[in-house]
């Protein structure tokens, strides 16, 4: 029986379109949305996951580099050198910064580069050298270049102190802000702290106990917390779990509303339209289960042809988006282009409830009438 | 034994003061092979009645036995499996599915009785063919005359073979050449492939082929006659 859903749909074009739109539009959505939230994830992760360490240490108490200052001693250096399985200690300098730019107020989260080791460059440079980077230079995200119309050669004054870009990075976008890397001594000079330092970074030697060094920090050191890289990574990204999560969520969640709600009208639509042509075929024995099945094959057609339209339309989109705002990372992982065709079905399933009540309640009968 | 029993058969719509009786204990017999014409005027019950004898509404008295079946003792599936192979029906308006071909809509049936689509489209397309619309297989209704719209609806009804038609004014929406080719299509179903026709009309002409008029009114036989079917039927050689 499913070719007469067939050609029902494509009897009606106009619907058939406007159902397949709607499909699409909820797709496109509901994939950008969740695309954005698995862009930014990844974006927050990526520059702490590219600084090469086993074991970060930090003030206890600070969670994470973003809501709290963490301040630790110098001299902690030594004492972190002198535990057994202890490879590098790398002393950590970064803080978020405000500043004024073009008469708005903005921020940056500025990093020590160490321009001897390297040691908290940029994850990845799209413009000029890390290596070049000099007292009174500075190096932006090309996402805050973007946004502030910024070029290599001009500057930027933060506090009493004024910076000349000397390089544009990328892989350092953290949606509300942006890393910025300093030279360490320029840090020193802009953060003021003295003889503190922000963080240690620890690399173990390659047979080491990881979890026994840890746990000998933890015990020897009072005041300090230890986080493995994982766990660092994971704290950075929390901030958008905490924060953009449950509002992607809504959105899916309306996105996911508009797209049934699209199949379920054209759907229901086309099925009161049909009602005496449903009555003739419950007239001549065509069983409930297969009227149901008419329907059903009906709104899942509209909703797979508007999935792979909403698949197709939703990279250009993204490219688009992100072409005029800074700021639109998408990451679009196979799974989620799975579990949004489930949604899709989903949504033409859930369409389809009040078209099938309705055709339960046509009474065949009604044929005779003229 | 008889193709349908009709036995005290009663329906009441509304009650109190509202209520309407609209079959009144009628009792029919229709016999293999018959042509009974129900006759009466508009709001007689006619409909009502043939709507009863084809499993589409519940009697409120009485019963309907369709090969011995009780219509009233089955379940709506076991109703819907009857109309689809014991019944045949022809409607006033055709019916016939806009979107569907007059091949697909004659071999919806059989679809649902659970023929493949090949099958079904094969037998459709003997059926049009043996009602003189082998040209017209792939025409959607509306490209169809009403005469060859009713002929796509007899053959839809023809399909599964069933024993007893139920045919609603089938003349009504068609000029006169087209209603005598229905009429000789009734007849010829009857007559020739011994089914029985049931057919509820106020068209005069179908007195012409008719073994049976029952006369109806105010939801009660008032009268029933035998037919002109003999001094008209072009089918002599088949008669039982």
């Amino acid at each position: 029986m499913l070719f007469i859903a067939l050609k029902n749909l494509l009897q009606e074009r106009t619907k058939l379109f406007m159902s397949i739109g709607g499909v699409a539009f909820a797709v496109v959505l509901i994939i950008l949305l969740n695309g954005l939230y698995e862009g930014w994830n990844e974006s927050m992760g990526a520059y702490p996951k590219s600084i090469p360490a086993d074991l970060w240490v930090e003030q206890d108490g600070v969670g994470d580099m973003f809501h709290a200052l963490s301040f630790l001693p110098n001299n902690l250096s030594d004492q972190l050198k002198q535990i057994d399985g202890v490879n590098t200690v790398h002393p950590y300098l970064g803080r978020q910064t405000l500043l004024k730019l073009n008469g708005e107020d903005t921020s940056l989260f500025i990093v020590a580069v160490d321009p001897a080791t390297g040691f908290g460059k940029p994850k990845t440079m799209e413009d000029g050298r890390w290596e070049d980077l000099k007292d009174g230079e500075i190096i932006i995200d090309e996402v805050f270049a973007k946004k502030q119309h910024l070029n290599i050669g001009d500057e930027i004054q933060i506090a009493e102190r004024k910076l000349k870009i000397g390089g544009i990075s990328s892989g350092g976008n953290m949606m509300v802000f942006q890393y910025a890397f300093v030279t360490l001594n320029e840090a020193k000079e802009l953060f003021q702290l003295g003889d503190k330092v922000n963080f240690y970074v620890i690399q173990v030697a390659p047979q080491a106990d990881q979890e026994k060094i840890k746990n000998t920090i933890i015990n020897d050191i009072p005041g300090v917390k230890v986080l493995t890289k994982q766990e660092f990574v994971d704290t950075s990204r929390q901030v958008i779990k905490d924060s953009f999560l449950p509002i992607i969520y809504v959105l899916v969640i309306i996105g996911f509303i508009i797209g049934s709600a699209v199949i379920g009208v054209t759907i229901y639509s086309a099925t009161v339209e049909k009602s005496r042509e449903y009555g003739v075929l419950k007239a001549i024995g065509v069983t409930h289960r297969q009227l149901y099945a008419i329907v059903m094959f009906q709104s899942l057609v509209s909703g797979i042809i508007g999935y792979v339209v909403g698949l197709i339309l939703a990279y250009p989109v993204a490219r688009l988006s992100r072409y005029f705002v800074a700021g639109f990372m998408t990451e679009f992982r196979l799974i989620d282009i799975v579990w949004v065709f489930g949604a899709t079905i989903g949504m033409a399933l859930i369409a389809t409830y009040i078209p099938v009540r309705r055709l339960a309640s046509i009474d065949p009968a009604e044929v005779f009438k003229n | 034994m008889f193709v349908a029993e009709i036995e005290h058969l009663s329906k009441i719509y509304g009650s109190g003061n509202t209520q309407v009786t609209a079959v009144n204990d009628v009792s029919l017999n229709v016999k293999k092979g018959d042509i009974m014409l129900i006759m009466g005027p508009s709001g007689s019950g006619k409909t009502t009645l043939i709507t009863m004898i084809g499993a589409l509404l519940k009697a409120s008295k009485g019963k309907v036995k369709i090969h011995g079946k009780v219509l009233g003792n089955l379940h709506e599936q076991e109703l819907a499996q009857l109309r689809l192979k014991e019944l045949g029906f022809i409607f006033q308006s055709f019916n016939l599915l806009a979107s569907l071909t007059a091949q697909e809509n004659t071999a919806v049936p059989l679809i649902a009785a659970g023929k493949s689509k090949k099958e079904a489209m094969m037998i459709a397309t003997g059926a049009l063919q043996k009602l003189g619309l082998g040209g017209r297989l792939h025409n959607l209704p509306r490209d169809l005359s009403g005469g060859e719209k009713q002929r796509v609806s007899i053959a839809r009804a023809l399909v599964n073979n069933p024993t007893l038609i139920l045919a609603d004014e089938p003349t009504a929406n068609l000029d006169s050449t087209s209603g005598h080719e229905v009429m000789k299509l009734l007849c010829s179903i009857a007559c020739t492939e011994n089914r029985s026709v049931v057919i509820v009309s106020h068209d005069m002409r179908l007195q012409e082929i008719a073994k049976t008029v029952i006369w109806f009114e105010d939801g009660q036989v008032i009268r029933t006659e035998k037919g002109q079917h003999n001094k008209h039927c072009e089918h002599h050689n088949h008669h039982a």
